[in-house]
Formats: C-alpha cells, sequence, structure tokens
C-alpha cells in the first residue's frame, strides 16, 4: 500500500504540475487570440511593431536559449569537461549582435514594413523569385533541425521520468509538439512573446537552482572543486575527451554559432517587432550578462559534477556515458532525480524537481514554437503569397500559416521518432542537441555576407548574393554530419567525394559554418567587383 | 574572442588549478567578465549615442516631409 501510494506520488506530481503549466500556455494563446487584431497578417507574424523592451528581451533570450541551454549544454560539459567555459563565450558575440546587426534590421524593418528577412534582402537585390526561394530553404534547414532538437528534448525527458512506461520518448516528443503548435496557431506572435517571456523566467530560475542544489548537494563550492580536481586531465584541458574542441573548431564556433543565431528567421522577425532601439539595446545588455552568466555559473557546475558523481567509461574505444545515465543529455534530469529529494526532502523534492521538468520544457518550447512560428510566416509570406497566390485574402494567408505549423511540426517528430531507433542511419546525427544546433546555424550563417552588404556596406550584386548563398549552402552541407548517410545512399562513385571531405576537415579542423561561409564571402566578393568593374 | 576562444588559450591549456578552480574554466571567467566589462560600455556609452543620433536624424527627416 505504501509503495502504491508512493508510486502514485511520483507520478502525480510531476503530471499536475506540467498539466497546469500547460494549460497556462494555452491560457496566454487565447489571450493572445483576444488581443490581436481580426485577421491582421502583421499582429499575427509581429505583434503590431509594437513590442516593449521587457518582452523583447524575454522573447530573443528564449529564443536563443533552447533545450541546448538545459540539456545539450549540460551534456556537452558532462562529455567534454571544463572546455565548454570556452564554449560559453560565444553568447556575449550573439548579445552584440542583438544590438549592432539587430537594429539596422528594426530600422529597415519598420522603414520597407518587412515581415520576412526575404522581403528586405529580396527587395535589396532585386531578385523576387531566386533569392526568395533561396531564403525559405536556408529558413527550412535552420527550423526544421532547431524544432527536431526541441521535440527530442521532450522525448528525452519523459524517457527519464516515465522509465516505466513503455515508449515514454515517443509520448514525451508528441505531447511537447501537439501543444507548442496549438497555442501558435491560436495566439500568434503575441501568444508566442508573452509565453516566451514565462518561459525565459522559468528556464533561467531552473538552471540557477540546478546549479546551487548540485554544489550543495556536493558539500558547497569548496568540496565542489575539490572533486572537479581530481576528473581526468582531458576533462580540464582543451579539446576536451573526445578531442572535439580543437582550437579552430573552438573558435570558429563560438564566433559564428551566435552569428548563425542571431540572423535566423525567428530572431529577425523579434528585431521587426520591437518597438525601439532602447528594446534591442537592453535585450543585447541581458543577453551578455544574465544568459552568459547562467551558462558559466549554473550550467558548468552540472556537467562537471555529473562527470564527477556518475563517472564517464574512458577507453580505447572513445568515450561514453555512465550506464546509470543513459545518454549524455539526460545528464541534469538525473542529477536532478538524485539531488533534490535528499536536498529537499521526497515530497518537496518532487515537486521542486517537477518544476525543473516544467523549466526544461519551457527552455525546449520557446525555441520551437518561435521557429514553428517564423517557418510558417515564411512560407505563407514568400512561397504563397509572393509566387502562388498574391491576391489571396489575409484570412487565407493566416491559414495557410496555420496549416504550414502543422505540416512542419509533423514533419519534425516523424524525423525525431524516426532518428531516435538505434538502427537509424542518422542515429549518430540525432545523438546530441548540441549536433543538431550546430548543423541548423551552419545554414543560417550564410546569410550573414548578405545581411551585412544590404545592413552596411550596400556594395553586393543581386548574382553575387545568389551564387554565394548556393556555393555556401552546399559546402556547408557537405562538411556536415548528415552528409556521409546522404551521400550513401545516391552512389558509390561519391564515396571519392567523402575522401575529398574527410581529409579536407583533417587539413584544416573549423566548423562546417566556417567551410561555407568562406566559400559563400569569396564568391560574394568576387562578383561584387566584377559587377564594379564591368559597370 | 582570439585570446578568450583561439590560440589565447595555449597560455592556460594545463590541468592545473588557480584558487582551486580549474585553469581552462578560470579563463573562461576571466574572459566572460572582460566580455561584460565591454558590453556595459557599450551600453552606457557607445549605443546610447547612437541612439540619440538616430533619433535627431529622425526628426530631421520628419521636419523635412513636414516642410
Amino acid at each position: 500500500m505504501i509503495l502504491l501510494a508512493a508510486t502514485v506520488d511520483q507520478y502525480l506530481i510531476p503530471i499536475i504540475t506540467v498539466g497546469l503549466y500547460l494549460g497556462l500556455l494555452l491560457v496566454f494563446g487565447w489571450l493572445g487570440h483576444v488581443y490581436s487584431k481580426a485577421n491582421s497578417e502583421e499582429d499575427y507574424y509581429l505583434a503590431g511593431r509594437g513590442q516593449g523592451w521587457l518582452i523583447s528581451s524575454m522573447t530573443i533570450m528564449a529564443t536563443f536559449f533552447s533545450s541546448f541551454a538545459l540539456l545539450g549544454a549540460p551534456g556537452m560539459v558532462y562529455r567534454e569537461g571544463v572546455v565548454f567555459a570556452l564554449v560559453s563565450l560565444n553568447v556575449p558575440v550573439a548579445g552584440f549582435c542583438v544590438y549592432l546587426l539587430g537594429n539596422r534590421i528594426r530600422q529597415a524593418g519598420h522603414r520597407g514594413n518587412y515581415v520576412t528577412q526575404a522581403d528586405m534582402l529580396c527587395e535589396h537585390y532585386n531578385s523576387p523569385i531566386l533569392l526568395r526561394l533561396l531564403i525559405t530553404l536556408v529558413g527550412f534547414l535552420f527550423a526544421i533541425p532547431y524544432i527536431m532538437m526541441q521535440l527530442k528534448a521532450g522525448g528525452d525527458l519523459a524517457a527519464v521520468l516515465f522509465s516505466d512506461f513503455p515508449n515514454a520518448f515517443e509520448v514525451g516528443a508528441v505531447v511537447l509538439s501537439i501543444i507548442t503548435a496549438l497555442y501558435i496557431m491560436i495566439g500568434g506572435m503575441r501568444s508566442v512573446a508573452w509565453t516566451d517571456a514565462l518561459q525565459c523566467l522559468l528556464l533561467t530560475s531552473g538552471m540557477v537552482l540546478a546549479g546551487v542544489a548540485l554544489v550543495s548537494q556536493m558539500g558547497g563550492p569548496g568540496q565542489f572543486l575539490k572533486r572537479v580536481e581530481s576528473l581526468p586531465d582531458s576533462s580540464l584541458t582543451v579539446p576536451g575527451n573526445t578531442g572535439f574542441w580543437q582550437i579552430p573548431m573552438l573558435f570558429s564556433i563560438c564566433v559564428l554559432m551566435p552569428i548563425g543565431g542571431i540572423i535566423q528567421p525567428a530572431q529577425w522577425m523579434r528585431f521587426y517587432s520591437a518597438r525601439n532601439a532602447q528594446a534591442l539595446r537592453r535585450s543585447a545588455l541581458l543577453f551578455i550578462v544574465v544568459l552568459t552568466g547562467c551558462y558559466v555559473f549554473a550550467i558548468m557546475p552540472v556537467g562537471l559534477g555529473g562527470q564527477v558523481l556518475y563517472p564517464l567509461q574512458l577507453g580505447e574505444n572513445g568515450v561514453a556515458p555512465n550506464a546509470a545515465v543513459g545518454t549524455y543529455d539526460q545528464i541534469l534530469v538525473v542529477l536532478l532525480q538524485e539531488t533534490l529529494p535528499s536536498l529537499f526532502g521526497p515530497q518537496l523534492g518532487l515537486i521542486v524537481s517537477s518544476l525543473m521538468v516544467v523549466a526544461i520544457m519551457a527552455a525546449a518550447m520557446s525555441t520551437a514554437d518561435s521557429n514553428l512560428h517564423a517557418f510558417s510566416g515564411i512560407v505563407t509570406r514568400d512561397l504563397y503569397v509572393k509566387l502562388l497566390r498574391p491576391n489571396s485574402s489575409e484570412a487565407e494567408r493566416l491559414n495557410v500559416g496555420r496549416i504550414v505549423i502543422i505540416a512542419a511540426t509533423g514533419i519534425s517528430l516523424v524525423f525525431v521518432l524516426l532518428g531516435s531507433t538505434p538502427d537509424s542511419p542518422f542515429a549518430g546525427f540525432m545523438e546530441m542537441i548540441v549536433g543538431l544546433a550546430l548543423f541548423a546555424v551552419a545554414f543560417s550563417v550564410q546569410l550573414l555576407p548578405m545581411t551585412l552588404d544590404v545592413l552596411f556596406f550596400r556594395r553586393g550584386s543581386k548574382w553575387g548574393a545568389i551564387l554565394g548563398l548556393t556555393v555556401g549552402l552546399a559546402i556547408a552541407f557537405s562538411m556536415t554530419t548528415l552528409f556521409q548517410p546522404f551521400i550513401i545512399t545516391l552512389s558509390d562513385a561519391d564515396a571519392q567525394v567523402l575522401r575529398w571531405v574527410k581529409h579536407a576537415k583533417a587539413a584544416i579542423p573549423v566548423h562546417a559554418s566556417a567551410w561555407g561561409l568562406t566559400a559563400n564571402s569569396l564568391v560574394f566578393i568576387a562578383l561584387a567587383r566584377w559587377r564594379k568593374r564591368s559597370l | 574572442m582570439v585570446m578568450g576562444t583561439g590560440p589565447g588559450i595555449l597560455l592556460v591549456n594545463r590541468p592545473n588549478s588557480i584558487l582551486g578552480i580549474p585553469l581552462v574554466y578560470a579563463w573562461g571567467i576571466l574572459w566572460y567578465l572582460v566580455q561584460v566589462i565591454v558590453g556595459l560600455v557599450a551600453y552606457f556609452t557607445l549605443w546610447r549615442n547612437d541612439e540619440q543620433s538616430d533619433e535627431q536624424t529622425i526628426e530631421r527627416t520628419v521636419e523635412e516631409v513636414v516642410h
């Protein structure tokens, strides 16, 4: 009887807490609908371009802060060690970009009444079809892996919490996707921004709580640091346990990942929707100070403490997580289940750990909703309205946008469910949340030459933009981990291409985004100079 | 960035610690603090001036349109 009561409590409290949170999100979706102007496309996608600094800051931070922050980053610290403290230094770069690029984008958006990034870039380069299609492709290549990442997080979370139940991973991913799609479809940008604000509060408090709880559990900062000192040398130095974070790789990721994360479609639309420069200036400062601080002082202790409590299996075959942990990305949830009940007592510990679960869900949902919402805007505005039905009514466009949200959620969910099976050819690609994030930004960062040109230099050419982006996307893709399983399905003759790619990666170990961006910029600059000469 | 995440790391890439904190971790904290200071200076000086000149330009444009 006692055992039964304990089991009921074990599942009842988390289910009630998560249920209340999900219900609250749907209320926000409904409120967003009530406060919106009926059938206004600009209102649905940009909240009437009137967002103040607090909501702007929180929605920009929450969109950047995804399951990467609460599951992926602790997982990476757990796998690699202290090198992640240096990876965290990419976050302030994103903060500086929020103001330096974001404010210019906002000004241009207000002047030109733009809704998507293609509206601005295609008008500047006078390429209404080809460039628009390419930018839509970038949106797809960024949004789908990013949404997948969040759904995977939902699945991972459920897999640990409800480990006694069969198919917990699948159910978790499905529930997270349904609720997220629902509240965006109901309330648009306004509800996305409001829920993001709530989610931002939850996930920053969650990060801090996780760090503090773990350090306290290990006997305070002194004891914690003493035990960290005993970790293997590879955990305390660069390039980390797997050797992934070579200095060129670290540097290229720290410079390019934040830029790719800031000029991605969802953030771009947030810059359009900001009311004034002050909103972005304050967002930038919060980004630099608070967000990076959370990584350096809260997430780092979680991952390092994880290594102390659940030592990695380091051997000749490489690195593997401790058998009690499952996957790297599950380390935070495993630690919380362990530490919170002994720190707060069984009942209160269960409540606090349920709140942490809500914080992790918040991190995942805040990014999934932003990307789904932005992707629906891209497909509706850039494909349906500009290329297929220019005379469609606003109500029709909004309905198309909602259908796109359902379709994108469905596609992402199918990829996650297929990729999560151990015998899938994409199992390696789906192994870690950080890997998916790095894959996505390799494409969004290819918009950088065009963005800088439109905002600052204005010397580029239409064909430089089109060919540069095409070459950049192709080369970036060829350098990602997805290239190998993709190309193997085509033909055996491609083995030569694979060998070249392998040699290139070994010779210059930088991230795929840097490879693509270098080729892209060279083409962009060469064609701009050629056009100047021919005039 | 060159010092914090680039070749500057070679200066501290040893499994030692300083004040009990692993050296590489302490290096990350140091450059985080540097970035925070740069951010604060930009927030209170450079970006504020930017905004003022921006607002003046907008006001001038509005006046030109009105006249």
